[in-house]
């Protein structure tokens, strides 16, 4: 349980003005408090770590760039995962990357390997290779980003019902996988 | 592996992310927007625009509810109920504006003296000078006979007084052209169910029930049904005649102006 007390973010909507006000402090503040956040995210659509890096620095220039517009909503982390998503998006149009990678292009990709805990890295490699992208979204979202499967929902516009079965699937189909790779091993 | 290793190995995998320093990220120039692309869009607005124009819209729907209502009030609801009475017996109900709402003949002659007439939606004075005209018309009103009665019924007493007054003014001009010089007794009424009731028993109105019981109850030699099938000519004469010089007790109201 350790490693779930920083999932929560208390992020408050005035950092917003902050940035637009040019306080460096401030913008250094929510970088630092939501990077793991963003880059989980653009990860579970990119399946890809140079890609979702790219896409992890124009999140945030892009929030840099727009701060003064954003207007409260009273979910500040929702605004910053819309542009990540359409950014990633975005990117995965322009470098024509299909759902249908084959698991063995991930499993060999040396992207990874600054994990340094082989299990943690199977783990990550497995959920991008077997889970469709909602999957992904959904499991990065409420495991990293902390977000309640009902504002998963909102996000990405589907039931509540089908954030529930898709994260239980999931999570289900990724077990099953390691358990076969351990068998295997 | 269970459920929450899988999650705290993601967690775990991710947070080992090589990141650019923070310095390098501030450093990179930007351009502020003047407004929001594709990128930076709200979606959540969305739902609050939507939410700002349901609510624009409900207040809107409100409104014109409110102006609907307001102006079927003014224009279709009853505000004052007046009744004509010489023999024939019409009752006249208008709304706040003075317009007319409907116009029912309470006897045989006020039937005749509707006839082919239609009197809804104008003002109260134009049908009342058609009303005089019809019964000239039709020998109601003479040079010799030219009582008439004037009953308004309304809760505000002020706008009561008002109306009398302005439909007293419309009779004599309207007479007083045709060289009638009318003798026009004028009362506010109140009612009650029971009133309501025995008017109608005696195809009367209410105006001339108020007068009738007036005078009843200062004669108790006379009664209702006799004095029902009077004119008001004539029971104004008796009114006369018998030195009964205050009906106004029962009424309240009754204003004798020659």
């Amino acid at each position: 349980m350790k490693d779930r007390k920083y999932r929560k973010i208390n992020l408050e909507e005035d950092i917003f003005v902050q940035i637009a006000n040019n306080d460096s402090k401030a913008f250094e503040e929510l970088y630092l408090s939501t990077w793991r956040n963003v880059y989980a995210f653009a990860l579970s659509i990119l399946r890809n770590h140079e890609d979702s890096m790219d896409v992890l620095q124009d999140t945030y220039l892009k929030i840099r760039s727009a701060a003064h517009l954003y207007q409260p909503m009273g979910k500040p982390m929702a605004w910053i995962f819309t542009i990540t998503r359409n950014l990633a998006m975005s990117k995965l149009r322009l470098i024509n990357k299909s759902e249908s990678a084959l698991p063995e292009e991930l499993e060999n990709s040396l992207s990874f390997s600054y994990i340094s805990n082989i299990d943690d890295r199977i783990v990550l490699i497995a959920a991008l290779s077997i889970l469709d992208m909602e999957e992904r979204e959904i499991i990065m979202l409420h495991a990293i980003s902390g977000f309640k499967h009902r504002e998963i929902a909102k996000h990405l516009g589907i039931s509540l019902g089908t954030v529930l079965s898709k994260y239980n699937r999931g999570l289900k189909k990724l077990k099953k996988h390691l358990k076969d790779q351990e068998g295997q091993g | 592996m269970s459920h929450n290793n899988i999650i705290q190995a993601l967690n775990r995998a991710i947070s080992c992310t090589p990141i650019s320093a923070f310095e390098d990220l501030s450093a990179i120039p930007f351009e502020k927007m003047t407004k929001h692309d594709y990128i930076t869009r709200q979606d959540v607005s969305k739902t609050k625009v939507h939410l700002k124009n349901y609510s624009a819209l409900l207040g809107f729907c409100l409104l014109m509810l409110a102006t609907i209502s307001w102006w079927y009030a003014t224009n279709y609801n009853t505000d004052s109920m007046i009744t004509l009475d010489v023999n024939p017996s019409i009752q006249i109900e208008i709304n706040q504006k003075n317009y007319i709402v409907s116009v029912t003949a309470l006897n045989n002659d006020a039937k005749i003296v509707l006839e082919g007439n239609h009197f809804k939606g104008q003002k109260l004075e134009d049908a009342i000078a058609v009303l005089l005209k019809s019964m000239i018309e039709h020998n109601y009103l003479t040079q010799n006979k030219k009582t008439i009665l004037l009953s308004v019924l309304n809760k505000d007493s002020k706008k009561a007084d008002t109306i009398i007054n302005q439909t007293k003014k419309s009779v004599e001009n309207t007479l007083n052209a045709q060289d009638i010089h009318p003798i026009i007794m004028t009362q506010l009424i109140d009612t009650s169910d029971f009133e309501i009731k025995l008017a109608k028993q005696y195809h009367i109105s209410l105006g001339k029930l108020k007068m009738i019981q007036s005078v009843v109850s200062k004669n108790p030699q006379l009664d209702l049904e006799t004095l029902s099938r009077m004119t008001i000519q004539q029971l104004y004469d008796l009114i006369k005649e018998n030195a009964i010089d205050d009906v106004n007790d029962h009424t309240g109201d009754l204003d004798i102006n020659k």
